[in-house]
């Protein structure tokens, strides 16, 4: 250790006599040992570290052992890690099956395959032929460091095309809800749901294409595929911003709706403002937007129960129609506790159990749905004084239970109807005009 | 451990006991899509349920899956079944045995349970009709003394479904 030797490329600290061996987690029957400890040495294979159980920052993991290695070979074809142990095994042809019998050119000078014909010295990660390693000792700060920019730009360019999406579908949706007179707004929210799921696609196969890059160097990621995971929780993302986004277009227009039966109706929504421009003694801001969320609920619903019959029969790509069936199901729970938090506060955290039984009891679910909605209607009305809103949320209770027991997409034009004949309703009611015409 | 069932197969290594116990704490974190693991304390043979997924042939139905893991696994791979009854399916005959590329010639230890399922699932997925394979009564007969698929020298022929 006195004289160091300049070695510029690596500092190769000496390897441990005894991380030169096979540590004894794997049967090596083939493996020359003297040949193996030479190339330890000489630093052109992995040392023989113990495995370690837990991940640990400074640590790689063997992607098919599992464990945790301080460093790891790479495959010259696709740069994956395999330990060193591994890699004697996967040379070593201990197994019968023909895409581990590679010729172990490094390890032993015997050849060990058994049928030579069927020989396939495949890659295990790339099945690329010839598979062989290299040993680059540990990975460097700067390597770590390019690995996580990498990781991070990938994250970040899936964030911008997911928000580009959702700009896309808010713009859409706001062109039709200005254009469209109410009447078609069913329809386009049907055309939104479809809009929806095709994008989930997009986005899946978009990613598909994105990803390599990074599979690279996380094989982790790919050899126990979360990578399907990551594409769920991120349209779980994706979902909740656009539902928000949908309930706030449904919201406004409906507003916008009454503003235009009595312009001075925008006055009482807003929660500001307390004056009773009225008269009648029973119209409170409360109510206004209680009544309003109310309709809103309903109509969520309706959409809701929509978009579950909908993914049910119309999904090809299992994937995604679960993600779908998922989102939907935790979509819902969240309009009700934005939309609705003054008429329901019971229901928020209810759906959340039976998330992964939604695809066998779709039916049954709508109809707990539609009975809890005609209570959180029964009870609201029951706090207020006004007549006629009782009287609305009385024929909500009916004629959701009726839905509830119906069948489904026949009556989503009815579930919306109804959402629009409630809050025009409403709004005829406060204005103390007597007419409860159709526009 | 599961000695009494095939007197043959040896007890799992501990590479392949150790990897397993890994992969069944992530199942259990993150299980995919359209799969449950049947709780056992058999580490070395899982039967995983399999539901069909929406909008396919086999929508709504659910079929179970047996894995057994082989001694020097990963390195070898795991013999995947079907359990009685089999999902009717061109590449699937009615004793569970299962004609897919990676679960025999393909296997590479870098797969895992879960790669394996979602293929399986990729492969009910795609189907057009549910029929047996042509040779399926032959195939059958010729495995009746409980004949392993991994004994048989499977000859891929379809590299669309």
């Amino acid at each position: 250790m006195g004289n160091q030797v300049g070695g510029r490329r690596h500092r190769r600290p000496a390897v441990e006599e005894r991380h030169t061996r096979p540590q004894g987690l794997y049967p090596h029957p083939d493996i020359d040992l003297k040949k193996l400890r030479r190339l330890i040495l000489e630093a052109k294979l992995a040392p023989c570290y113990p495995g370690a159980d837990d991940p640990r920052a400074d640590l790689d993991e063997c992607p098919i052992c599992f464990l945790f290695y301080p460093s790891l070979n790479r495959s010259k074809c696709c740069a994956k890690g395999i330990c060193t142990g591994e890699y004697c095994l996967v040379l070593s042809c201990v197994s019968p099956s023909p895409a581990m019998a590679s010729i172990p050119v490094l390890i032993t000078d015997r050849p060990v395959c058994f049928q030579t014909l069927t020989c396939i010295k495949r890659c295990p990660y790339c099945k690329m032929l010839n598979y062989a390693v290299e040993y680059r000792g540990v990975k460097t700060k700067e390597e770590k460091g390019m690995e996580q920019i990498e990781e991070q730009r990938v994250i970040e360019a899936q964030i911008r095309m997911r928000q580009q999406e959702l700009q896309d579908d808010a713009e859409r949706m706001k062109n039709k809800q200005t254009a469209v007179s109410m009447d078609t707004v069913a329809t386009a929210h049907v055309e939104h749901c479809d809009t929806g799921i095709t994008s989930t696609t997009a986005t899946s196969s978009a990613q598909g294409n994105d990803v390599p890059s990074s599979q690279v160097q996380h094989s982790e990621l790919l050899s126990r595929n979360s990578e399907a995971l990551k594409q769920m929780r991120g349209n779980n993302f994706d979902m909740d911003l656009e539902e928000v986004m949908l309930m706030e277009a449904i919201w406004l227009s409906i507003r916008d709706q009454e503003a235009l039966g009595n312009p001075g109706r925008i006055a009482t929504a807003s929660p500001t403002n307390p004056s009773r421009s009225y008269g009648s003694p029973m119209t409170t801001t409360a109510e206004a937007a209680s009544s309003g969320g109310f309709a809103c609920a309903v109509a969520a619903l309706a959409e809701q129960q929509h978009m579950n019959g909908e993914t049910s029969s119309s999904a090809t790509c299992q994937t995604t129609s679960f993600d779908v069936l998922s989102r939907s199901d935790r979509s819902s729970t969240e309009d009700l506790s934005i939309v609705g938090g003054s008429s329901s506060d019971t229901r928020v955290d209810e759906p959340s159990s039976s998330r992964t039984h939604q695809i066998m009891e779709g039916a049954e679910y709508s109809n707990d749905h539609w009975s809890e909605i005609a209570e959180a209607g029964t009870s609201c009305a029951g706090s207020d004084v006004i007549t006629v809103e009782a009287g609305a949320a009385n024929l909500a209770g009916s004629v959701g239970s009726n839905i509830g027991s119906g069948s489904i997409p026949d009556s989503f034009e009815e579930q919306m109807m109804l959402a629009m004949a409630l809050s025009l309703v409403d709004a005829r009611a406060r204005a103390s005009s007597p007419g409860l015409t159709w526009r | 451990m599961t000695s009494s069932s095939s007197p043959s197969r040896k007890a799992l290594s501990k590479i392949a006991c150790n990897r397993l116990q890994k992969e069944l704490a992530e199942w259990q974190l993150s299980p995919p899509a359209g799969f449950k693991h049947k709780v056992s304390d058999n580490l070395q043979r899982w039967v995983i349920e399999v539901i069909g997924a929406p909008g396919t042939l086999y929508a709504g139905e659910t079929y179970q899956l047996q894995v057994d893991f082989p001694e020097h696994y990963p390195m070898e791979a795991p013999q995947v079944i079907f359990l009685n009854p089999a999902p009717m399916h061109p590449h699937i005959y009615s004793n569970g045995h299962i004609c897919l590329d990676i679960l025999y010639d393909s296997w590479s230890p870098a797969m895992t349970v879960s790669s394996v399922c979602i293929s399986i699932l990729s492969m009910l997925s795609s189907s057009t009709a549910k029929q047996r394979p042509q040779d399926n009564d032959r195939y059958v007969r010729n495995c009746r003394n409980g004949r392993s698929p991994k004994e048989t020298r499977w000859w891929f022929h379809d590299d669309k479904v």
